[in-house]
């Protein structure tokens, strides 16, 4: 019964919460502008892993210099910001946009989604097969990782783990700048809370929920890049690790972004440390079924409180706790 | 002269049409009621002019211009105000920042002064400015709503039903400030009314809107006078119109 806890695996637990928060808040955001529930969302995480690849693949050619790691690194993520942008832009205007002018109910928009995940799929598919045949650096485009590149330590942690937390916190932090001190962050918080009323007062929603698509993709893209830190990527990646979004994104409330922020960390942290610490208390490989915690969640979060972390009135809930003593 | 003109305008929600051919005219400066029985297309109109309905065909003048078909943030941006029925202010923030959204695109400083303002007009919101607009009394939330309307400082104000749901005294109040908006700020104003009656009183110029159609449209007295629509579709009994 002893605890045995790796700093890798520590590490490991931490990159895969920062790519789930990553993916929440934008959920999360296209939920509150758009009122859809995005089940393409891991997909759009894979166009941004597949961009950041195709980079690193070009520029780090067949002789892998550790020390050259910044510059594909550095371009790599900004493709894959702007891939994940962009296929989240055009999910918007192709597919979800025309459907609401024309009424759809939110239902057929959630199943829309759907169909947008099977395409995005075939897509990412075709590509990565066309890829494989351009360049074949690893001798192929399924199953890669990067871990490797970003292993090595520095300041007593690996590469990997800082390149992760600055992306997400500078992100975060961006976000919320752009949220509260700016003239159209403003204007987005007024649409989310009252989009009818917002409009009235001179506000373009149509460009604020573009707006919230583009910076919901360029997230996820960022977060596909970033799980090629710790997991082997496929086209179908994303659609996998959906589950957990949502997960993340219905802990926190579905209308907080800071809520998805912890439901990131709480859905991330529980599905690697959680099962590991319980697997090493109780003896029983629990690991195995880590897959299971997410939809757990889901379904606790839903029965107990479906207004997730954010709604649940801590203060009352303790003081009646203490009261009970 | 005519601050707002409807020629044949057919509009709707997507394929669902709502008003066919409605033509009338807005004048500037006075107040026009438009009234007419529930589900006849009054809030459609409304919506239609602001470019939330869909408008099929016909033209839609503001100020010499064709508006029809713009998007609802740029006919804010030309001097039009809309006072939907219902969920007219930020329910989550607090009346200062209600105010302070209200001010969307204009610099900061303009948009303190005409605060200050706005607030001379409604001093009972200076005592509630960190209060939740949620939390706010019916007549109160009203009053920030059309407070709102007014921060941009509107040639031609839209109001959907002001006086709905609220007690008659307040009713009345609210009825008294829009008189005011045209008698000293000189505000065009569309009015629509449930409460035919009052509104007809305090309006210069009354049209009647039945099955979607403009069914009369003249004077405000000679509507509420009329013998007949009168009672036929306002709910207005021979004797009280006599009154
Ligand atoms: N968003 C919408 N989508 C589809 N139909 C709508 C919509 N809004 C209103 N309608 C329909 O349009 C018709 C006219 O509605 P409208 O709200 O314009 O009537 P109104 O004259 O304002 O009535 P009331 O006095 O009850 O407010 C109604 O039959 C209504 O069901
Ligand atoms: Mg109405």
């Amino acid at each position: 019964m002893v605890i045995n806890l790796s700093p890798v695996y520590i590490e490991n637990s931490l990159l895969f919460a920062n790519t789930l928060v990553m993916l929440a808040v934008g959920l999360t955001l296209t939920y509150l502008t758009t009122k859809v529930p995005n089940f393409a969302h891991g997909s759009l995480a894979m166009v941004g892993a597949y961009a950041l690849f195709t980079i690193a693949a070009i520029m780090f050619g067949n002789q892998l210099s550790q020390l050259q790691l910044a510059q594909p690194l550095g371009l790599g993520f900004a493709a894959a910001f702007l891939a994940g942008a962009f296929a989240g832009l055009l999910e918007y205007l192709l597919v979800l946009r025309p459907l609401q002018k024309r009424g759809s109910t939110p239902l057929g928009l959630m199943i829309a989604t759907l169909g947008v995940d099977l395409i995005l799929l075939g897509v990412l598919n075709i590509f990565a097969d066309i890829l494989r045949g351009m360049n074949p650096v690893t001798g192929t485009t399924r199953d890669w990782r990067l871990k490797a590149y970003v292993i090595q330590k520095v300041a007593g942690l690996s590469l990997g783990v800082w390149i992760s937390f600055g992306i997400m916190i500078g992100s975060l932090v961006a976000l919320y700048l752009l949220l509260t001190r700016t003239r159209f962050g403003i204007a987005m918080r007024a649409s989310i809370e009252n989009p009818a009323l917002a409009q009235v007062l001179g506000v373009n929603v149509d460009l604020v929920n573009m707006v919230s698509w583009i910076l919901a993709g360029g997230f996820a893209g960022l977060a596909g890049g970033m799980m090629a830190f710790v997991q082997r990527i496929n086209p179908a990646t994303g659609s996998i690790e959906v589950v957990a979004v949502f997960a993340a994104s219905i802990v926190g409330g579905l209308h907080s972004l800071l809520g998805a922020v912890v439901g990131g960390y709480v859905v991330g942290l529980s599905e690697t440390l959680l099962t590991k610490i319980l697997s090493d208390i109780t003896g029983v490989n629990l690991v195995t079924y880590k897959r299971a915690v997410p939809l757990i969640f889901i379904i606790v979060t839903l029965l107990v409180a479906p207004e997730g972390i954010m709604g649940i009135n801590w203060r009352r809930l303790f003081s009646r706790i203490r009261s009970r003593k | 002269m005519a601050s707002l003109r409807l020629e044949k305008v057919n509009a709707g929600y997507g394929r669902l049409q709502i008003l066919f051919d409605v033509s009338f005219e807005v004048p500037e400066r006075k107040i026009t009621v438009i009234v007419g029985p529930n589900g006849s297309g009054k809030s459609t109109t409304l919506k239609a002019i602001f470019g939330i309905a869909n408008v099929y065909s016909g033209k839609i003048i503001f100020d010499g211009e064709n508006i029809a078909g713009l998007p609802p943030h740029r006919i804010a941006k030309r001097g039009i105000a809309y006072v939907p029925q219902t969920d007219n202010v930020f329910a989550k923030l607090t009346v200062r920042e209600n105010l302070k959204m209200a001010g969307y695109g204009f610099p900061e400083d303009q948009i303190r002064d005409r605060v200050e303002e706005v607030l001379e007009m409604f001093p009972i919101l200076r005592e509630r400015m960190n209060q939740k607009a949620g939390t706010l009394s019916g007549g109160e939330r009203q009053m920030l709503a059309i407070a709102i309307a007014l921060i941009r400082r509107p040639k031609l104000m839209m109001f959907d039903e002001p006086t709905a749901a609220l007690a008659p005294k307040i009713a009345l109040e609210i009825l008294d400030i829009i008189q005011k908006l045209r008698d000293e700020h000189g505000i065009t104003i569309l009015l629509v009314e449930q409460n035919a009656k009052k509104a007809l009183e305090i309006g210069d110029k009354g049209i009647l809107l039945v099955g979607g159609r403009v069914v009369f449209e003249g004077g405000a007295r000679e509507l509420l006078e009329h013998p007949d629509l009168g009672r036929m579709y306002l709910g207005l009994v021979g004797e009280e119109v006599a009154k």
